[in-house]
């Protein structure tokens, strides 16, 4: 890759929103990590748990996550409260950690930190009630995915590239009659341990009250070993390059899907890694969406997303719909030939530098909503890194060095694992 | 350039008291100006109102299409790629809506940026070079479809919204007639802004356009068409699953009655507390999304419903629940507490709609003052409406409040039929594969003579 520096002025980073520090607590007894971030301008105390492991860490059920998720919100509100089960819960299974948000002002704080708590006991719901909980799942799984079709042929393409429907893929609908109570107790008792789960407590509250209550809460607790991501070594075969095509009905359009798996090695420093992924991959992003979209008119619509794990795994899959005239198999190729027209692309500092004002818009825009802010809390929080405020991660993405964006950019374009599957509609609607 | 009325309206901080004035007023008779001040502290908007009667849907779709793919596409020697990179790194967020008599393109940003970003929208409008491509991709976008494909509650509303809403007839829209009129400048402009001034806002958003007459579809919009009761139902019998929605469009008597209408539609299904949830999901174990709906369409009407998602075994057996639900909220057996959340609920997505929601402002505006504002003073009488509510009389009136069941349509897309609900319903409809909501609509409104 020829690298071309052009003169620009910088962008300004400013960040005009009131500060959050993230105070590591310093007694968190069991648990894996504690944060409080006192936040002056908020009335209310916001509490996430964050349990350390999620759809990855299933062994051989997809979907086992995502229900132990359903049975220990539900048994934490029946355990606190005298009228459970008629509030909105708010909890979410991700791929590597599942988070349970309580919300409360600080009069109501105990309260919040015993429903937080409660969600580490085994949850205590009656046998009948746990599994027709099953049945909760499965509508809500149908609904998500009579939503979202397309999720279902991303998660084909992730199975290809990982020759798997475990840990990395997954196959939660077909799994879905095989969710039973026994597996969610027991994926319970191994992931939902203190050690394996981090708290972040934001808001209203002062560093010595959110301490206070840790170990009012939490000051039982045991450390033990965080349970391991063994997903991490789950990698596809350095060879692949896997074209699937079929014919389905659950579509809308003619639609590809693409994965790709590369690397980024240098571990030295994992946050600035980070930082330097959501550069780089805006950078990759704009340059294919450019091509296959907003200058061509290969696509009709096109979506990417990009995953960095702890270890410098890196994910990306892409999902495109052709545009009038265009088949499966040039689409395809064209995808190709766009992300490996980036070897001889220059990239210029001024590039670089959109690339960073843009990620900062994009966390000032967010930071103007209070329960943005959480979102931010929970990212890293999520790989059990520390936390990051909005304008923490505005420092982050300043202090990005070039040089890891631009290894990031070129592992990227380089040969890679990939797998697509080309899926045409039975009939065209 | 513009001559401007300009008019306030203020809302209290917390929303309990209204108070609303004119401030000045200069008038071109072209392009009116209103303001309001209700949206939180940092952000701005503007709206660009055109008035242009729609009379089908697809017309509708037609223009709103046209004007995304106008945003979407390059404006001269800028790139899509410059255009976007500047939207990002300056917060401009653009959103189209539209009415059977407005077109609406409203632009939102940071107070600090909204000068630019109308100086962006200026630059959009007066760009009249549309890109092919761009406007295949939305024609695209915006292409109809059909619930029946995804069986989602949302769909199912918004075929039924479409249903009573675009009545006429005459289909085709010749592209260059569209073009020359999104053109012409907008007549109104609907600002909203908390403690920020406008100055030359409306200046700058209207500098090189020009003046001229509505020329398309200048023919008043067809009355909207009242919905049929009855059952409609799509078979299917390999379905897993069945959606189920039963409601109606209401028109109400007055604005305390859609606001009680509203809170009633709350507790039967607004989360989890709601009727709906704790029966439904909670007690049997039948749906993942059990909900209301109450989504206001033009002035004092209203769709209103209430569906879930269940597993098509099931679904006669949830459907006759869904009915006692809605009969017990009706006969007013109704709890103290449920009905104080409900109208919490209520409120709380009244003030949630002024404070964020700009468009949502702007159309309960233009029901009132579809073509220019009022020589005085605007007053929403919704919002007053809505805060003096009396809790124990819902209760009382909830059988005057709500249509007889009988009046409703049910909608249910997936399962086996049940003869038993066929055989009982004088209006029955089975809808063929393939075909839209609006077939068995048709079919139900001829045999209850609606047109």
């Amino acid at each position: 890759m020829n690298i071309f520096f052009l003169s620009l002025s910088l962008f300004l980073l400013t960040f005009p929103v009131s500060a959050q520090k993230v105070i590591p607590l310093k007694n968190i007894h069991g648990l894996y990590n504690a944060y409080v971030i006192p936040i002056d301008d908020q009335a209310r105390i916001d509490i996430q748990l964050i349990i350390l492991s999620g759809s990855y860490d299933e062994d051989d059920i997809s979907g086992i996550a995502h229900y132990t998720e359903h049975l220990a919100a539900l048994s934490s509100d029946a355990a606190v409260l005298q009228e459970p089960r008629q509030r909105d819960l708010n909890a979410f299974t991700s791929q590597v950690s599942t988070v349970y948000t309580n919300t409360g002002t600080e009069s109501e704080l105990d309260r919040i930190m015993k429903l937080t708590r409660a969600v580490l006991d085994t949850p205590q719901l009656t046998q009948s009630f746990k599994e027709s909980e099953i049945d909760i799942v499965k509508r809500e799984v149908y609904y998500k995915e009579r939503n979202a079709p397309t999720r279902w042929l991303n998660r084909l393409a992730l199975q290809k590239l990982y020759n798997s429907k475990s840990g990395r893929a997954e196959t939660p609908v077909e799994d879905l009659n095989k969710l039973t109570v026994e597996r969610a107790i027991k994926f319970h008792n191994k992931h939902y341990k203190p050690s394996n789960s981090m708290l972040i407590i934001s808001g209203k509250i002062n560093e010595k009250l959110a301490q206070k209550k840790v170990s009012e809460y939490f000051g039982s607790t045991q450390k033990t070993k965080r349970v391991k991501d063994v997903w991490l070594n789950q990698r596809p075969n350095k060879n692949l390059n896997s074209v699937t095509k079929i014919s389905t009905n659950r579509l809308l359009n003619n639609q590809l899907s693409f994965a790709k798996f590369f690397r980024f090695a240098d571990l030295s420093d994992i946050l600035g890694m980070q930082a330097s992924f959501f550069i780089a991959s805006d950078i990759y992003n704009s340059h294919l969406n450019d091509i296959l979209y907003l200058d061509g008119n290969i696509a009709q619509s096109f979506s990417q997303s990009s995953y960095i794990a702890i270890n410098g795994d890196i994910e990306y899959t892409a999902s495109l719909i052709p545009f009038e005239g265009v088949n499966l198999d040039q689409a395809h190729k064209e995808l190709k030939n766009a992300i490996k027209s980036l070897r001889d692309k220059s990239i210029t500092k001024k590039e670089i530098e959109i690339a960073r004002a843009k990620n900062v818009a994009y966390a000032k825009s967010l930071s103007q909503s209070p329960r943005a802010y959480l979102d931010f809390f929970q990212n890293l929080g999520s790989d059990g890194l520390p936390p990051v405020s909005p304008k923490e991660f505005a420092k982050m993405i300043a202090d990005a060095p070039i040089k890891d964006i631009l290894k990031i950019i070129t592992a990227f374009s380089s040969d890679s694992p990939n797998a697509a599957i080309l899926a045409k509609l039975d009939v065209e609607r | 350039m513009s001559n401007k009325k300009i008019i306030f309206i203020l809302i209290g901080i917390y929303f309990s008291v209204t108070s609303v004035f004119a401030d000045e007023q200069i008038n071109d008779e072209i392009s009116y100006v209103t303001e309001f001040a209700s949206l939180n502290n940092n952000i701005a908007a503007a709206s660009l109102v055109w008035t242009l009667n729609t009379q089908t849907k697809e017309q509708s779709r037609k223009l709103q299409a046209f004007l995304a793919a106008k945003i979407s596409g390059p404006i001269g020697n800028k790139s899509v790629r410059e255009i976007i990179d500047f939207r990002i790194i300056n917060d401009i967020n653009f959103s189209i809506e539209a009415t059977p008599k407005h077109l609406i393109l409203t632009v939102q940003s940071p107070k600090e940026n909204f000068k630019i970003a109308a100086q962006h929208a200026n630059e959009i409008l007066q760009n009249n070079v549309i890109n092919n491509i761009w406007l295949k991709r939305k024609n695209h976008s915006y292409r109809n479809i059909s619930s029946t494909q995804l069986r989602t509650p949302e769909l199912v509303e918004s075929e039924l919204i479409n249903y009573v809403l675009y009545t006429g007839t005459v289909k085709a829209l010749e592209k260059d007639m569209i073009n020359l009129e999104i053109s012409r400048r907008p007549n109104q402009i609907i600002l909203n802004a908390k403690d920020f001034d406008f100055e030359e806002v409306p200046n700058i958003l209207l500098k090189g356009l020009t003046n001229y007459d509505a020329i398309l579809n200048n023919e008043p919009v067809k009355p909207f068409f009242d919905l049929p009761n009855g059952i409609i139902h799509l078979a299917d019998e390999k379905s897993s699953e069945t959606l189920i929605f039963a409601g109606t469009v209401q028109k109400f008597k007055t604005l305390s009655h859609q606001a009680e209408a509203n809170t009633l539609f709350k507790y039967m299904g607004y989360g989890a507390g709601s009727e709906m949830f704790r029966i439904i999901r909670q007690e049997k174990r039948a749906s993942y999304d059990p909900r209301s709906h109450f989504t206001q369409i033009s002035d004092q009407l209203a769709l209103t419903g209430l569906s879930a998602t269940v597993a098509s075994e099931k679904w006669s057996e949830i459907y006759d629940l869904i009915f006692d639900i809605y009969n017990n909220t009706r006969l007013g057996l109704n709890t103290e507490k449920g009905m104080k959340n409900s109208y919490n609920t209520m409120i709380n997505e009244l003030i949630s709609n002024l404070r964020r929601k700009p468009n949502w402002l702007v159309k309960r505006y233009l029901e009132l003052h579809p073509n220019k504002p009022p020589d005085t003073f605007i007053n929403l009488k919704l919002i007053d409406a809505s805060f003096e509510l009396s809790l124990p009389e819902i209760n009382i009136m909830a059988k005057e409040i709500l249509p007889e069941p009988s009046k409703l349509i049910s909608i249910i897309i997936g399962g086996k039929i049940n003869s038993k609900i066929k055989d009982n319903n004088k209006f029955y409809c089975q809808l063929p594969k393939n075909q839209p909501i609006e077939f068995c609509l048709k079919k139900l409104s001829v045999a209850q003579d609606l047109f």
